[in-house]
């Protein structure tokens, strides 16, 4: 198990390296004149000029690159133009905000989508099954800030039970949060959810034609615990290798739904440093988002090992 | 011993008789695959005709005709600029699937490309795969909106951005599927007979990877029209009075409460399109490649 | 052999019907036997004839869809098992009845530890104290001749080879020290030395625990050696039963005797024969004669109009319209 964990962060650190470089490379795809781009149409030279200095623009690139690393290395992503304070202050201010309402819609994708899954498998080709599989399909098919629009016609407008918008913070009142948040969790949930289902159902049809499963029935285990335990062990092994896949999804939602929504989360800082061009922002964000994601996908790999004696043992890869 | 005994109940079962198009006929018994192409086919015939469809100039402001609900008259309704909404959806039809297909295209390319590569020589595939695990580390839509973003917006942009963030996980599956392939028999036949690598990946290599690229390139279609509605949701796509189902969406926002069919439609038809899109995934991956689970 | 008044399990028109694709058929038609009190019952027949099916069905295991118990009773302990609650089923099953099945490498779950497996058996079937049970699980894994068993509890099935694995399936088969064990090809997966292994023990758990025991094979030299009664099934039907000894001798169906005859022989190191030409027919696409009749060199016009019942005489049964045809002794007994 030492190994296996020793093995997976060594192999993460190249993927991390890369991935700051892609961040760093995005800047250069800016076309023409960045700085120009930035400092905005109208902006005298002397704006421009002292943009393209506080971004480094004047440097060759070589210097620019130490300097993106030396930086780095200090925890440092750069300065937003719009705000002028530093992005990581931003960044970590709105984590909370994003951090709850990505992990209640984790919450319902896990809950449902696992649960859905499970029994229109249990009950494979009923009117449920049908039912459960048509849902999940028109959840990984419909696009998410539509349906969230669509969410807020009905339940906002039309019947007034939901806030339209806004957040309220967990730590000053639950019920609150738990209202402003339902509407951006659902629409946010609603892909993964499908998928989840979808992916669950497959493979716990497959677990449940195993050689033990029958073994375990053979042996006078009643329904739940073939079932509940027996099946559902090696149902979960599959299925933990997607919640990385599930996470990324949930992250990249967040950013429409967040602004559709008005969250102050790092979705909706990203989506509205798009057009006011405010790329240390968006460069800034898209790292910490990766890392994240690295971190999470470890974890994931961890929890997997941990279920899967043959992989905890060293059998596997 | 009964040798014509033997040969007539049993050896009817044990072999059936051999159609043509086994694929697809396979294909055509499979009602979800079948609902599918209807659903895109709709789309599509909406996308190829649309100069035949619209009698009104998507862009043509009118005011006194704006917001007008669906009906006999305006059959999708009218905006707040009193334009056509089924000029602008079928319009936004057209370049949906256009910047999907463009997303396709190059990522059919690129992937085939750098999977055939990792996978067909070792030397090279550490490095484009640690190269492809980084741009995966990335959520797609955020890389998108970070490469558009640099771009600059438009459609143009989108698709590149698009493609570059899909290309990886096509040239995945393709190296898997040439991982397999290269170490079979008749791979190495040609090898032995002296077959030059090029020509050992286009005529043995690849043709055996097509039924899981075919299957992906499905998915990544529906993606894209999706993910492509998104970037110009949040004013990364083509710019504003250019029809794109995200644009209108975006910009039906504003009057949902009085006009709510400007968003409902628009968003009905991109349903429409990837539902139908991926029905046709699944039909393609039951039949040909059975073996594929639920992928992202 | 113990002649006892009651048979422990008495198997009477068990029949199971399949739905597929392509129709519907009956994988097990008609079957019927007794089994007595610490005998071993050997079943055998070709690939496909149903033999797994059986014993799936007597215990409700049948994989449904696509399969389903249609007709039959099958009484243990004064009660049809086939009419019991799902409920009452399980606490016969792993108990009373336990079953052992053809493949040793999937048969467990790779997730749980050896230990688990077994303790989760006597857990529900017992009530134990966990060191009890414990202690149980170790003496049982001993008995099956595992080396360091208290150590083996803790393995996961990935950890042992495949006689290792059968070993500890018959562990958990044993655990409750059940009055009869369905034996489904014990032994088929494995090699030829682990073979012997296994069928020693299972001869001398049988006789140390004195359970009645059903083995399924397509070996008749494992029904030679270890069984004390035959059940020839063929496509799905019971086609020969008797005592070993008679039936190996004078085998009256000419099925069995095919089998026989395909038996290597011991003095030579070639490989079995297959003398029967063709094979079990598939699915329901049987006419109404005898179901053998397209591979048997003695089949006349009767055998393809009319299918043979099983006539009985004694301790013997044939289902043959030129049973008496199909005789010459064969010298060759084990
Ligand atoms: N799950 C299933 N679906 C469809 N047909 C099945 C299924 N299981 C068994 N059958 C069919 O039922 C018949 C009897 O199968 P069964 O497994 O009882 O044979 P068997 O005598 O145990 O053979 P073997 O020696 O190979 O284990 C066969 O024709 C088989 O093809
Ligand atoms: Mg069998």
């Amino acid at each position: 198990m030492l190994r296996y964990v020793a093995h997976r962060l060594l192999a993460s650190i190249p993927v991390l390296f890369l991935v700051t470089l892609i961040s760093f490379g995005l800047m250069q795809l800016v076309p023409g004149d960045p700085a120009i781009l930035i400092a905005g149409l109208q902006a005298t030279p002397e704006e421009v000029e002292r943009v393209r200095r506080q971004l480094g623009l004047d440097q060759p690139f070589h210097v620019q690159l130490f300097s993106w690393y030396a930086h780095l290395l200090r925890g440092d992503l750069g300065t937003s133009l719009l705000l002028g304070r530093d992005v990581l202050d931003v960044i970590l201010e709105r984590l909370p905000v994003s951090f709850s309402i990505a992990l209640y819609a984790l919450v319902l994708t896990v809950a449902v989508g696992l649960f859905a899954g499970i029994v229109a498998a249990l009950r494979q080709n009923s009117l449920v099954d049908q039912l459960v599989m048509t849902v999940a399909l028109l959840g990984v098919s419909l696009p998410n800030f539509w349906l969230a629009l669509m969410l807020v016609v009905l339940f906002a407008v039309q019947l007034g039970w939901l806030p339209s918008g806004g957040y309220v913070d967990f730590r000053e009142d639950f019920w609150g949060w738990l209202a402003s948040a339902t509407l951006p969790a659902v629409s946010l949930a609603m892909l993964q959810m499908g998928l989840l289902a979808r992916i669950t159902r497959s493979t716990m049809l497959e677990v449940l034609r195993q050689d033990y499963i029958r073994t375990a029935r053979a042996k006078g285990l009643p329904a739940r615990l073939v079932v509940g335990k027996h099946a559902l062990k090696n149902v979960m092994i599959p299925v933990v290798t997607v919640l990385g896949i599930v996470t990324s999804l949930l992250l990249s939602g967040s950013v429409v739904i967040e602004t559709i929504f008005s969250i102050p989360g790092i979705g909706s800082l990203l989506g509205s440093s798009i057009l006011r061009r405010d790329y240390p922002v968006i460069q800034g964000g898209l790292l910490f988002v990766a890392a994240m994601l690295l971190v999470i996908n470890l974890l994931v790999d961890l929890l997997y090992a941990w279920l899967d004696p043959r992989i905890r043992y060293g059998h596997g890869e | 011993m009964a040798s014509e005994a033997l040969s007539s109940p049993l050896d009817a079962v044990a072999a059936p008789p051999r159609r043509r198009f086994p694929t697809l006929r396979r294909l055509l018994r499979h009602k979800l695959f079948l609902v599918g192409a209807f659903l895109f086919s709709i789309v599509l015939v909406a996308a190829l005709f649309a100069d035949l469809l619209i009698q009104v100039d998507p862009n043509r402001i009118s005011m006194r005709h704006k917001f007008r609900p669906p009906g006999s008259e305006w059959i999708f309704g009218t905006d707040n600029f009193g334009r056509s909404q089924w000029s602008r959806v079928v319009k936004g039809a057209q370049l949906s699937l256009a910047i999907g297909f463009g997303v396709v295209l190059l990522n059919a390319l690129f992937g085939t490309l750098l999977g055939a590569l990792a996978g067909y020589f070792r030397a090279l595939d550490n490095l484009l795969m640690r190269i492809m695990d980084a741009f995966m580390a990335f959520p797609v839509i955020l890389l998108a909106i970070g490469i558009t973003a640099a771009l600059g917006p438009g459609s143009i942009n989108a698709v590149i951005a698009l493609a570059a963030v899909y290309t990886p996980r096509t040239a995945r599956i393709v190296r898997a599927s040439v991982l397999v392939v290269r170490e079979q028999a008749y791979v190495e036949a040609a090898r032995a007979m002296g077959a030059s690598n090029l020509r050992i990946l286009l005529r043995h290599v690849l043709p055996n990877c097509t039924a899981p690229l075919i299957v992906q390139l499905t998915f990544i279609f529906a993606y894209s029209v999706l993910s492509e509605a998104v970037l110009s949701f949040l004013g990364l796509g083509a710019a504003p009075p250019t029809p794109t189902w995200g644009n209108i969406i975006a910009e039906g926002r504003l009057y949902i409460r009085e006009a709510p069919w400007i968003t409902l439609i628009p968003g009905l038809a991109l349903a429409m399109t990837v539902l139908g899109l991926n029905l046709l995934g699944d039909g393609l991956r039951d039949v040909l490649d059975p073996r594929l689970k639920v992928q992202q | 052999m113990t002649t006892s008044p009651a048979p422990v399990l008495s198997v009477q028109g068990l029949t199971t019907e399949l739905r597929t694709e392509r129709g519907r058929f009956n994988a097990v038609d008609g079957v019927s036997f007794d089994l007595w009190p610490g005998e071993v019952l050997g079943i055998v027949g070709e690939s496909g004839c149903g033999k797994s099916m059986t014993a799936l069905s007597i215990l409700g295991l049948v994989p449904q869809p696509p399969g389903r118990v249609v007709a039959g009773r099958v009484l243990f302990e004064g009660r049809d098992l086939l009419q019991l609650p799902e409920r009452e089923l399980q606490r016969i099953r792993g108990a009373k009845i336990a079953m052992i099945f053809q493949e040793p490498m999937t048969s467990l779950n790779p997730v749980f530890t050896v230990g688990e497996q077994i303790l989760e058996t006597l857990r529900q079937h017992e009530r134990l104290g966990r060191r009890a049970a414990r202690d149980r699980a170790i003496e049982l894994l001993a008995k099956v001749g595992i080396p360091s068993p208290a150590e083996r509890l803790e393995s996961y099935p990935h950890e042992l080879s495949g006689g290792m694995r059968q070993r500890v399936m018959i562990a958990i088969a044993l655990a409750c020290n059940p009055k009869v064990l369905l034996a489904d090809e014990p032994t088929t997966a494995l090699d030829v030395t682990i073979q012997a292994q296994i069928l020693d023990l299972l001869e001398r758990l049988q006789a140390e625990l004195g359970m009645a025991v059903v083995l399924i094979t397509h070996d008749l030299g494992i029904v030679a050696e270890f069984a004390h009664r035959v059940l020839v099934m063929y496509a799905g039907r019971v086609i020969e039963e008797g005592p070993v000894e008679a039936i190996f001798e004078a085998p009256a169906h000419p099925y069995t005797r095919g089998l026989l005859e395909s038996l290597p022989d011991p003095e030579s190191d070639r490989e079995r024969l297959q003398v029967i030409p063709g094979s079990v027919p598939q699915l329901g696409e049987l006419g109404p004669g005898c179901r053998f009749a397209p591979r048997c060199a003695l089949a006349g016009p009767a055998c393809r109009q009319a299918d043979p019942p099983l006539a009985r005489a004694g301790a013997r049964a044939v289902a043959c319209f030129r049973a008496e045809l199909a005789t010459p002794p064969v010298e060759r007994v084990a």
